[in-house]
C-alpha cells in the first residue's frame, strides 16, 4: 500500500472494532476497487480508525485527519489531484468523494454512539424526590361552602352578604323575636353593646336584603355566626351557615320543597331519602326542617356490633338526621320591612356548613375547623 | 318533655306501638329524640319453687331439678351452680321465647328429659348477672309471691317513653294531655272515659263543704300581671310519702318524690302543664294572699334554700306581710309545706308569660312551673286542673276536706281569625277547600265556622301560638301533613344570579395564594384582648377593639382587629406539631369600632411564612453546580416578598410601590408598605422576635396583608390591549454606585422617568458592596431593554438615552456610572 494517502494514515491507532463497521457498500466497493483499489483501501482503513476512536475527543482529532476542511487526508486527495492524468482524475476525484460521503456516515455513526455512551455514563436516580414546591389547599368549609354557592348560584341565587357585628332590631326583632321572646333562650348570644350582637343566625341578612332590594328576591347568605355555647367536640361558639331566601308574587311550600330536594341530591346523595317535618322558629310560618335519611344505619336505627348491635350513634335511633331548617317568611317579617305580605310570598332555609362537612368527610370534632392544623387541612 | 306511653294511655283510647307514636308526634313538629323502653314482659315465664336438685347421673357440672311449677310438677336439667332445694325461681315454661329469640322446647339433656328453663338475670336482660340462677325472694323483696303466677304480676309493668321536643311555641305539649290531642289527631281515636270526665271537671271557687277555716283574703294587685287566680283551701290533709305508683309516674318524667302534697302539685303540672303551689295555711299571715310587685331590695329565701332578692319588675305572691313566692317560679321556703302542716291553701293561677320570664332571666332561676309559664300555659285549663289536684288529694288523704276558697278571674276573650282557602293554597302549593281546612282544623279542637268560602276559626284556649291566618295555615298543612306537599319544578321569577365583583376578587385572591402554595385557613374571630393588642399595631390601627359584654372566656373576649392573631396562633400550632414549614392564609373581616353603633368590618388577605423554601428537597450534589441558590434554605425576606410580588401582579396591580414601613411588632427594617397610586393598599414583612415570643414562635416568620377592597376595582378594569412591539429590541446593561442610604426604588424610579416609553423593560440584576466600591456607597446593576413600537432604534438615540439616565441618577441620588 505505497499510496501517498494511505502513508498519512500511518500511527498508532487503535484497533477498531469490525462490528461496528458502518454499511458495506458492497457493490460500490467491488465496483470502486476495479478502478481504483488504493480508495477502497483508504475507505476500509479510514472506517476502522473512525469507528474504533475510544471517546469523543479521539473521534473529533480522526475526523480531522481523515476529513479534515484543511489538511485531511480527502483534502490532501483532492489537493494531488493535477499531477495525475486525466483518466485518473475522473476515477479519482469522483471516488474521493463517494469515500468522502461513506466516512462522514462512519463518522456520524460513531459520534453518535460515543454521545449515547456518554449520557448513559450520567444515568440520575429517577426515583430520587423532586424538588417539590408547596400546594396550597382550599380550607374544607371552603370547599363545602363553594360547592354549596355553585348549585345555589346555579339555582339563580346570589350571595348577599351582611354584617357580623348586628344590631339586635336586626338579628330579633324584625326577625320577629319579640324582647321577651322565649326563642331567644335558643341563641345563647354574645353582646358587644347594649343591643349590638355578634349575629346568632345568618338571617338578619333577608332583613338587610329586603329592606334594599324590591322583589323578586334570590339570595343565598353565607357567614360566620356566633352563639355564646362552651366549646366541645360538637359545639363551637363561632360557626358557619349558609341561608337562602326567595321572594316573589306566589312562592309557596311546593318551591322550597323542590329547592330543599335539588340540593339534597347534589349535596348528599341523588337516592337518599329525605323528609320535611313542621318546626318552630319565629321568623317562618309555616316552619319546615329538612332530615334526611341516616347514612350511618342506612335509616334502620341500628347499627351491627360484636355484641348483635346497637342504637345508631348518630341518628340516635331516629333512622333520621336533621339537615336545615327553613319555611315561608313569616308575614311580620314582610311588615318590619316594609313588604306586604298580601302581595308577595316567600320562602327562606339556613344550614349549618359544619354539620354538613362534619357528615360528608366523617369529622368527628367540630374544633378541627377553626384549629387549621395543615395534616388536617391537605388532605381535603 | 318526657312522654310514657302509659300515661298517654290513661288519657286517649290508643292502641299504637311507640315507634308509630313517635313518628306522628315527629312529623308533626314534636321532635321525639328518642324513645326508651322501661322493663319489659316474660310471656311464659312463671314463679316456681325447687324442691329438689340431684346430681344429674350421665354430668358432673350439671343438676337434676324437680320443680313445682304451680300445682305442676316439672323435671329441669340445670347447669347453674347455685340451684338448691328450696328456691324461689323463674321458670321458662315449654314454648317460652326468651328476650334474646332463643324458643324453650322439651330436650334430653345427657339421657335426662328436661321440660323448661330457670333464669339467671341475664337471661331475663335484667342485668349481666350469669352467675347463677336468679332467686326471687331476693328480686321481688317484700312481696308475697304465688307459686306458678307469671313473673310479669311482680314486675313493673314495661313502658315505653318518649322523649319529646316541645317547639318554643306550643308549650301546651308540655304537658301530657297536650301531646294526647296531637296524637289524637294524627292517629284518630278519643279521649278514654275518665280522660273525657277529668277535662270536665272545674273547680272554680266554689265554696267548699267544711267551713271550719277562718276565710282569708285574696287581692291582686297587678291585674295585668295576674289575670287569674284561684286560691282553694283544704283542710285536715296529712303530709307523708307518696303511694308506689305516684312515685314511678314522676320518676319516668325524671322528678324525685317529695311527698304527697307536692307529688301530686308535679304531676298535675305534668299532666295539664298547669303549675300549682300549695302553702301551708298557717304560715301565710293574715291569712291572706296578695299578688303584687316586688318592692325594691325585697328578699325571699326560695323552696332550695337560697336567699334571692327581688326587684320591682318582679311579681310575687304575698301574705299580709312579706313575699312568700316569686309568682310563677318558685315557692318560698317561709310558706313551705312539711311534714306538720295540716291545711293548705291551692295556687292554680295564670301568670303573664313575659313576666315570669323577666324574673325567672334575673334571678337565673329557670323551673318547671317558670319554662311553663314563660310560654304560656292554657289560660282554659285551670279549672280542671285545680279539679285534678283536689280529687287526688282527696284520694290519698281521705280526711282531707275542702275549705273556703276564691277566685279571681278575668277570661281573655276568645280569639277568632279568619281562614281563606286561597291562601292556604298559595302558601302550601296544593289546592284547598274550604270543606277541607274545616275539617283539618276540626281534628285539632279548633270550632270553626264557614260561610261560602269564608272561613272563622275559633282559637283553643291552649293554643296561644295561633294569632294570625297565617298560623291557621300551618295548622292546616301540618294537619294534612308536610309529606303530602309536592315538588313544583323551580322558577326564579325572573331573578338571575350574578357574582358581585367584590366575590370574584375574593375568589381570585384565594386561588392566587393557594397557588403560591398556601393552604387556606379558617381562623377564630374571637381572640384574646393580649393577641389582639399585639396585632392591631402591624397595620397601624389604634388598639381599639370591639370587646364582648359577656365574654365566655379569656380567650375570646375581642374581636379581632386583622386576620394576624389567628394566623399566628395556627402557626404556633403547627409548629408545635412538628411542621417544619408553615404557609397559611386566610381572607376575613377585621373588626374596627368606629364610633358609630356597627363597626367597619375591614375585608382582607392575610398571609403567613415561615420554614423552608421547598415543601421537600434533598442534597443532589452531582447536579447543582456549585454556586447554586441554596435550595434548602430558609424562606428569607425577598423570597417572602416575592411570593407577595407574584400574588400582586396575579391579582393585576399594577406596578405596586414598596415603601420601607415602621410600626410595633414588625422586625426593624424588615417592614414595607404596598401602594397603588396615592392608596395603601398592604404591608409586608418579617415579624420582630418580641410578638412572635407572644405565640411561643421562635423562627422568622414572613406576613402579608392587603386589603380586598381597593383591588376590586383594580380587578374588574378592563385592560386595553396593547400589542408586543415587532422591531428589533437593544439591550444594554448599566451599573451605578450610589450611596449606601438610596434604595433601589429610587435608582430605578429615576431611570425610568427620563428614559419614556422606549425603555421598554429594566431590571435590577446585581447588588454588590465590596472592594472596588468607594467608601458609603453601593453598586446597582440594571439590564435595560429598548424597543421602539414603530420602528428600528437607531444606536445614537440609545446613546442619548443612556446619557439621559445617567445624568438623572447623578442628580436624583448622587450616583455615577461604574466605568468596566
Amino acid at each position: 500500500m505505497g499510496d501517498p494517502l494511505l502513508a498519512t494514515l500511518d500511527g498508532d491507532w487503535s484497533a477498531a472494532d469490525p462490528a461496528a463497521l458502518t454499511p458495506d457498500h458492497a457493490a460500490r466497493l467491488a465496483e470502486l476497487e476495479q478502478l481504483d483499489p488504493a480508495l477502497v483501501a483508504l475507505y476500509r482503513r479510514g472506517s476502522e480508525v473512525l469507528a474504533g476512536a475510544p471517546d469523543s475527543a479521539a473521534l473529533r482529532d480522526r475526523h480531522t485527519a481523515l476529513l479534515g476542511r484543511e489538511r485531511g487526508v480527502i483534502t490532501l486527495g483532492l489537493a494531488a489531484m493535477p499531477t495525475l492524468t486525466v483518466e485518473e482524475r475522473k476515477v479519482r476525484g469522483k471516488g474521493l468523494n463517494l469515500v468522502k460521503r461513506w466516512l462522514t456516515e462512519v463518522h456520524d455513526a460513531r459520534r453518535e454512539a460515543l454521545a449515547l455512551e456518554s449520557e448513559a455514563a450520567d444515568a440520575l436516580d429517577v426515583t430520587l424526590p423532586g424538588r417539590r414546591p408547596f400546594a396550597g389547599r382550599p380550607h374544607v368549609l371552603s370547599q363545602v361552602r363553594d360547592d354549596l354557592l355553585d348549585l345555589f348560584h346555579g339555582l339563580g341565587f346570589s350571595v348577599y352578604t351582611s354584617p357580623e357585628v348586628e344590631l339586635d332590631e336586626y338579628n330579633f326583632g324584625k326577625l320577629n323575636f319579640g324582647p321577651d321572646h322565649p326563642a331567644r333562650d335558643a341563641h345563647d348570644t354574645y353582646f358587644a353593646g347594649p343591643d349590638v350582637v355578634l349575629r346568632t343566625h345568618t338571617s338578619p341578612g333577608w332583613v338587610r336584603a329586603m329592606e334594599s332590594g324590591r322583589p323578586p328576591l334570590r339570595l343565598v347568605f353565607p357567614g360566620r355566626v356566633y352563639r355564646a355555647e362552651a366549646v366541645d367536640a360538637s359545639h363551637m361558639d363561632q360557626f358557619h351557615q349558609i341561608d337562602g331566601l326567595f321572594v316573589d308574587r306566589n312562592v309557596s311550600m311546593a318551591d322550597l320543597k323542590a329547592t330543599l330536594n335539588t340540593f339534597a341530591r347534589a349535596i348528599y346523595r341523588a337516592d337518599l331519602p329525605t323528609r320535611i317535618i313542621p318546626i318552630y322558629f319565629p321568623f317562618v310560618e309555616p316552619g319546615v326542617q329538612m332530615d334526611v335519611q341516616c347514612v350511618t344505619c342506612s335509616g334502620t336505627g341500628h347499627i351491627a356490633t360484636a355484641e348483635g348491635g346497637k342504637r345508631c350513634p348518630v341518628c340516635k335511633g331516629t333512622k333520621w338526621v336533621e339537615v336545615l331548617g327553613a319555611g315561608m317568611v313569616h308575614p311580620n317579617v314582610f311588615r318590619a320591612v316594609g313588604i306586604d305580605p298580601e302581595e308577595y310570598t316567600g320562602f327562606a332555609f339556613g344550614m349549618g356548613l359544619e354539620r354538613i362537612a362534619m357528615g360528608r368527610y366523617g369529622i368527628p370534632e367540630i374544633r378541627m375547623f377553626l384549629e387549621n392544623d395543615l395534616r388536617f387541612l391537605e388532605q381535603f | 318533655m318526657k312522654l310514657p306511653i302509659s300515661w298517654l294511655r290513661y288519657w286517649i283510647e290508643l292502641d299504637a306501638t311507640p315507634d308509630a307514636i313517635a313518628e306522628a308526634l315527629t312529623t308533626r313538629g314534636f321532635y321525639v329524640e328518642g324513645v326508651e323502653q322501661h322493663g319489659r314482659a316474660y310471656p311464659g315465664i312463671v314463679v316456681a319453687r325447687v324442691l329438689e336438685a340431684n346430681k344429674h347421673p350421665n354430668a358432673d357440672k350439671l343438676k337434676l331439678c324437680r320443680v313445682d311449677a304451680g300445682g305442676v310438677e316439672l323435671k329441669i336439667v340445670c347447669g347453674a351452680p347455685n340451684v338448691t332445694a328450696g328456691m324461689t325461681v323463674p321458670l321458662a315454661t315449654l314454648g317460652t321465647v326468651m328476650p334474646n329469640g332463643l324458643e324453650i322446647k322439651r330436650a334430653k339433656i345427657r339421657g335426662e328429659e328436661s321440660e323448661g328453663m330457670l333464669c339467671s338475670a341475664r337471661e331475663l336482660m335484667l342485668s349481666e348477672d350469669h352467675s347463677g340462677i336468679l332467686e326471687l325472694t331476693e328480686l321481688f323483696a317484700g312481696q308475697a309471691l304465688t307459686i306458678g303466677a307469671p313473673v310479669d304480676t311482680y314486675f313493673p309493668k314495661p313502658d315505653a317513653v318518649l322523649e319529646v321536643e316541645v317547639p318554643f311555641n306550643r308549650p301546651d305539649g308540655m304537658g301530657v294531655i297536650g301531646l294526647a290531642r296531637e296524637v289524637k289527631a294524627a292517629l284518630g281515636g278519643d279521649w278514654t272515659a275518665r280522660g273525657k270526665a277529668l277535662l270536665a271537671a272545674r273547680a272554680e271557687g266554689a265554696p267548699g263543704s267544711g267551713g271550719a277555716s277562718a276565710a282569708f283574703d285574696l287581692s291582686i294587685a297587678d291585674a295585668e300581671g295576674c289575670p287569674s287566680y284561684l286560691a282553694q283551701v283544704v283542710e285536715g290533709v296529712t303530709v307523708a310519702p307518696s303511694p308506689e305508683w305516684l312515685v314511678t309516674a314522676l320518676a319516668a318524667m325524671g322528678q324525685r318524690t317529695i311527698n304527697n302534697i307536692v307529688d301530686i302539685t308535679n304531676l298535675v303540672l305534668f299532666e295539664f302543664g298547669q303549675p300549682l303551689h300549695a302553702f301551708d295555711l298557717a304560715k301565710l299571715e293574715g291569712p291572706a294572699i296578695r299578688v303584687r310587685r316586688a318592692s325594691a331590695g325585697e328578699k325571699i329565701t326560695t323552696l332550695d334554700g337560697k336567699e334571692r332578692e327581688l326587684t320591682e319588675a318582679m311579681l310575687v305572691i304575698a301574705d299580709a306581710k312579706r313575699a312568700v313566692a316569686i309568682a310563677g317560679v318558685m315557692g318560698g321556703a317561709n310558706s313551705e309545706v312539711g311534714e306538720g302542716t295540716r291545711d293548705i291553701l291551692l295556687e292554680c293561677a295564670w301568670f303573664q308569660p313575659a313576666l315570669v320570664r323577666r324574673g325567672s332571666k334575673a334571678l337565673a332561676l329557670s323551673t318547671d312551673a317558670s319554662k311553663r309559664y314563660e310560654r304560656g300555659v292554657d289560660p282554659g285549663i285551670g279549672p280542671a286542673a285545680a279539679a285534678r289536684f283536689l280529687g287526688l288529694l282527696l284520694e290519698l288523704c281521705p280526711g282531707a276536706k275542702l275549705g273556703a276558697s276564691k277566685r279571681i278571674h278575668s277570661a281573655p276573650a276568645p280569639l277568632v281569625l279568619p281562614l281563606r282557602p286561597s291562601r292556604c293554597s298559595r302558601l302550601i302549593g296544593l289546592p284547598f277547600t274550604a270543606e277541607r281546612c274545616e275539617e283539618l282544623l276540626r281534628r285539632l279542637e279548633f270550632a270553626v265556622e264557614r260561610n261560602g268560602d269564608a272561613l272563622a276559626a275559633t282559637v283553643p284556649s291552649w293554643r296561644l301560638d295561633c294569632t294570625l291566618e297565617d298560623d291557621l295555615v300551618e295548622e292546616v298543612a301540618r294537619s294534612n301533613g308536610y309529606d303530602r306537599i309536592p315538588e313544583a319544578p323551580i322558577h326564579t321569577g325572573g331573578a338571575f344570579a350574578t357574582r358581585s365583583p367584590r366575590e370574584r376578587v375574593v375568589r381570585r385572591a384565594r386561588e392566587a395564594m393557594m397557588a403560591r402554595g398556601f393552604t387556606e385557613a379558617w381562623c377564630p374571630t374571637l381572640v384574646s384582648e393580649a393577641e389582639a393588642l399585639a396585632c392591631a399595631p402591624l397595620l397601624g390601627d389604634e388598639p381599639n377593639l370591639l370587646r364582648l359584654l359577656n365574654p365566655m372566656s379569656r380567650e375570646t373576649e375581642v374581636m379581632r382587629p386583622n386576620l394576624l392573631p389567628g394566623l399566628l396562633r395556627s402557626c404556633a400550632h403547627n409548629l408545635r406539631q412538628g411542621a417544619s414549614a408553615v404557609r397559611l392564609f386566610e381572607v376575613g373581616a377585621g373588626i374596627l369600632p368606629r364610633g358609630e353603633k356597627l363597626p367597619e368590618e375591614r375585608l382582607m388577605i392575610a398571609a403567613l411564612v415561615t420554614g423552608g423554601r421547598w415543601r421537600h428537597t434533598h442534597d443532589a450534589p452531582a447536579t447543582a453546580p456549585a454556586h447554586a441558590y441554596d435550595a434548602r434554605g430558609m424562606v428569607d425576606f425577598l423570597d417572602a416578598k416575592g411570593l407577595w410580588e407574584a400574588w400582586l401582579s396575579e391579582m393585576r396591580v399594577d406596578s405596586p410601590q414598596w415603601r420601607a414601613y415602621a410600626a410595633a411588632g414588625w422586625k426593624p427594617g424588615a417592614s414595607a408598605e404596598v401602594a397603588v397610586e396615592s392608596s395603601r393598599i398592604g404591608w409586608a414583612g418579617t415579624l420582630g422576635q418580641a410578638l412572635l415570643r407572644q405565640w411561643e414562635i421562635e423562627v422568622p416568620v414572613h406576613v402579608f396583608v392587603a386589603l380586598l377592597d381597593p383591588l376590586t376595582e383594580a380587578a374588574s378594569r378592563t385592560t386595553r390591549a396593547r400589542m408586543p412591539g415587532r422591531f428589533p429590541s437593544v439591550r444594554r446593561d448599566l451599573a451605578f454606585f450610589v450611596p449606601r442610604a438610596v434604595t433601589q426604588a429610587q435608582v430605578q424610579g429615576s431611570l425610568a422617568a427620563v428614559a419614556g416609553e422606549t425603555l421598554s423593560s429594566i431590571e435590577l440584576f446585581d447588588v454588590y458592596e465590596g472592594p472596588g466600591t468607594p467608601q458609603g456607597m453601593k453598586s446597582l446593576a440594571y439590564a435595560l431593554e429598548f424597543q421602539h413600537v414603530e420602528r428600528t432604534l437607531a444606536e445614537n438615540e440609545v446613546q442619548q438615552l443612556q446619557a439621559r439616565m445617567v445624568a438623572a441618577v447623578a442628580r436624583d441620588c448622587g450616583g455615577q456610572l461604574r466605568e468596566r
